[in-house]
């Protein structure tokens, strides 16, 4: 069965570069037989215009690489697209076509012009379910975005104990062979856990053909549309499924993801789970579908440390440590499977701590163990530590009630996670756990001896060495 | 059109604010760094504003815009994604409630809030002799000297859009020495 046929798109890297064409099937991939074999059905024409758009973005997002990757103020690009669609009308109405490139552009911080042009191919593909209706109507699944990572399977894991007997579809869409094996061994840890529950996965590909006409190009690294591209997979899930409702889980910090320094821009401050991107994009399928779908995240009142720690009383710590977070994955460093030192490293650690489970000898670099003793971390190392720890010191006034950091205030307003002062109140709520949690993790440090926990200490202490020093 | 200004002190267009990163690093004295923040910060401006009105975008634009987010995302757009637009559109939409000298005076400290948090970033080590709370601090101080600056550039600018932040002369010669310092730190860096 053909479930997505061909279509063409074309994108210039900016405003004065010339144009590229290309073709899914020829140039890219994105596994729609998964939609098949779970539903029996094809996704509605306008549901497959919106994969179309989706894996287009995609695709655009991770071929024009931004002009200078270590320099943040280079950030900005102006892309052009255009993108074979079946019902462009529907596409350039005013109010789809303004959430798209609000969506588009607070998620990736770049410029988007998009037009579309009418799919005429003949016929158009088969529609609708073949037994007349979704096969999940008479008990509606919880349907959710499953990444494979610590928030995902940890929340996951809560879900379903918080829905015995409830079917799940988890939506996950890899470009990395190892991001599928990983799902399954979690998805096959959680039938053991809640006795064989009615998991039905749906797992799509998504890919570039490299051997194809674009031997030779070279990718941009920060792919911030991934997320745009998951979303919509997830969406037309839900919306083939019937219900109203798709779940991501991720906590509230990683969800709102204040930016790390003042000003910081780029994917160490990613929007991809963030609320306004998923209130747009709700938008965006709900018009899609003709029908509200939103999509929700049941932990935004909670730290990661917070979301793993209930995990863990579930008895899903195995569950845990087999998840991965590193955006080096896979290392392909045996036996290590992850740096231990990017952000998302560290914000893993930092939750899995705050859980009291222990991880050995899966991290290359370790922050948290005896890598110290034996002196194999260097400054370089700490780069990203550093700046979540001077976050935790300029987050420091939340704890003693005084005046909400003008930082704090501005990523809140500006992204739209708040319109007025009293709803900042639980996100300030939410900060002060998270900054306490990692007050205690670096006590504990300056008790172990741990050379980073130094960072932190208050004005005029003794840091960890410094005895040393005095006594030599 | 030349490239825009950028709030980072590691990047090729944020030169002035690595002088700052520098003399800090050199542990030089602190009305020292502070005349460096407060002359990175003028001319810093004034470059903005300049290579704004080249993408075709004024601060009177972007002040009649500023409870129009939509509007004011066009307008970063327009200038390339500059950094202290951006800077802008994010303090125009937490400041609602403010005049237009306090959402200037908002922008003008939010500028330095920005930059000192890179430099602290670099500044700072785990084997060094200060900690992040010590460099908050430090640069809690250099916030409260700069105040005056913030002050006078929020209240020019909101009564004239149009005028050209610039540094009120001090000793003879400050300018220059400005120039010279620019002029001779390799773009290539060291």
């Amino acid at each position: 069965m053909k479930f997505l046929p061909s279509f063409k798109l074309w994108f210039c890297p900016g405003p004065d570069d010339p144009c590229h064409e290309l073709v899914a099937g020829r140039h890219f991939h994105l596994g729609m037989d998964a939609f098949g074999r779970l539903f029996w059905a094809n996704p509605s024409r306008r549901l497959l215009d919106f994969l179309r758009i989706a894996m287009s973005v995609y695709v655009v997002d991770r071929l024009v690489r931004r002009r200078q990757q270590a320099q943040q103020g280079r950030w900005f690009r102006s892309l052009k697209l255009s993108v074979e669609v079946r019902e462009p009308d529907f596409w350039q109405d005013d109010d789809v076509f303004g959430t798209l490139i609000e969506c588009l552009e607070f998620l990736s911080e770049d410029g988007w012009d998009v037009t579309f042009v009418k799919d005429k191919q003949d016929p158009p593909p088969r529609e609708g379910f073949l037994r007349g209706e979704s096969p999940f109507l008479a008990y509606p699944p919880l349907v959710c975005l499953s990444s494979g990572g610590l928030d995902s399977a940890a929340g996951l894991g809560i879900r379903m104990a918080e829905n015995p007997g409830r079917p799940v579809i988890p939506v996950t869409v890899w470009h990395q062979p190892n991001q599928r094996e990983s799902v399954e061994r979690q998805y096959g840890l959680l039938r053991k856990r809640y006795n064989g529950a009615t998991i039905h996965p749906l797992i799509v590909k998504s890919a570039m053909i490299w051997d194809s006409e674009l031997k030779g190009w070279k990718q941009e690294w920060s792919q911030r549309c991934r997320s745009f591209l998951f979303a919509a997979v997830g969406a037309v899930v839900a919306a083939m499924s019937g219900v109203a409702a798709v779940e991501v889980f991720e906590s509230g910090i990683g969800a709102i993801n204040l930016p790390l320094l003042a000003g910081m821009v780029g994917s160490r401050a990613t929007r991809g789970s963030h609320p306004y991107f998923f209130h747009l994009m709700s938008r965006l399928i709900s018009a899609a579908a003709g029908r509200e779908i939103a999509f929700h995240l049941p932990f935004m009142d909670k730290t990661k440390g917070q979301v793993v720690a209930q995990a863990v009383g579930l008895g899903l710590q195995e569950l845990a440590r087999s998840t991965v977070s590193c955006v080096h994955y896979p290392l392909r460093e045996r036996p290590h499977k992850q740096c231990g030192v990017c952000p998302a490293c560290i914000l893993r650690r930092q939750a899995m701590a705050v859980a009291c489970i222990e991880e050995e000898g899966v991290y290359k670099h370790d922050l948290f163990g005896p890598d110290h003793e034996s002196g194999q971390l260097q400054e370089d190392h700490l780069e990203y530590l550093k700046a979540f720890l001077l976050q935790v010191v300029n987050r420091g006034p939340l704890q003693s009630g005084g005046p909400v950091p003008q930082r704090v205030r501005r990523h809140l307003f500006a992204t739209n996670v708040v319109s007025t002062e009293e709803s900042m109140v639980p996100f300030l709520h939410l900060f002060s756990r998270y900054h306490q949690e990692w007050l205690s993790i670096a006590a504990e440090g300056m008790e172990r001896g741990w050379a980073w926990a130094n960072l932190l200490a208050p004005v005029g202490a003794t840091l960890i060495g410094e005895e040393n020093h005095a006594s030599a | 059109m030349a490239e825009n200004e950028s709030l980072n002190p590691d990047d090729p267009y944020g030169r002035r604010w690595d002088i700052v990163y520098r003399a800090i690093r050199k542990g030089e004295p602190p009305e020292k760094v502070v005349l460096r923040v407060r002359r990175a910060m003028y001319q810093g401006l004034r470059k903005t504003l300049k290579q704004c009105a080249e993408h075709g975008v004024t601060l009177q634009m972007l002040l009649d815009s500023r409870s129009a987010p939509q509007v004011l995302r066009r307008l970063v757009r327009k200038t390339q994604g500059h950094e202290y637009v951006q800077l802008f559109a994010d303090v125009a939409a937490a400041s609602s409630v403010c005049d237009t000298e306090g959402l200037l005076q908002a922008f003008v400290g939010a500028i330095w809030e920005s930059v000192g948090d890179r430099i602290a970033h670099k500044v700072v080590r785990s084997d060094g002799p200060m900690s992040l709370n010590g460099m908050r601090d430090y640069l809690g101080h250099t916030v409260e000297q700069i105040q005056p600056d913030v002050d006078r550039i929020a209240r020019n600018l909101a009564s004239n859009p149009s005028w050209k932040p610039t540094l009120p002369r001090g000793k003879k010669g400050e300018e220059a020495e400005t120039t010279a310092e620019i002029l001779s730190t390799s773009l290539l860096g060291n």
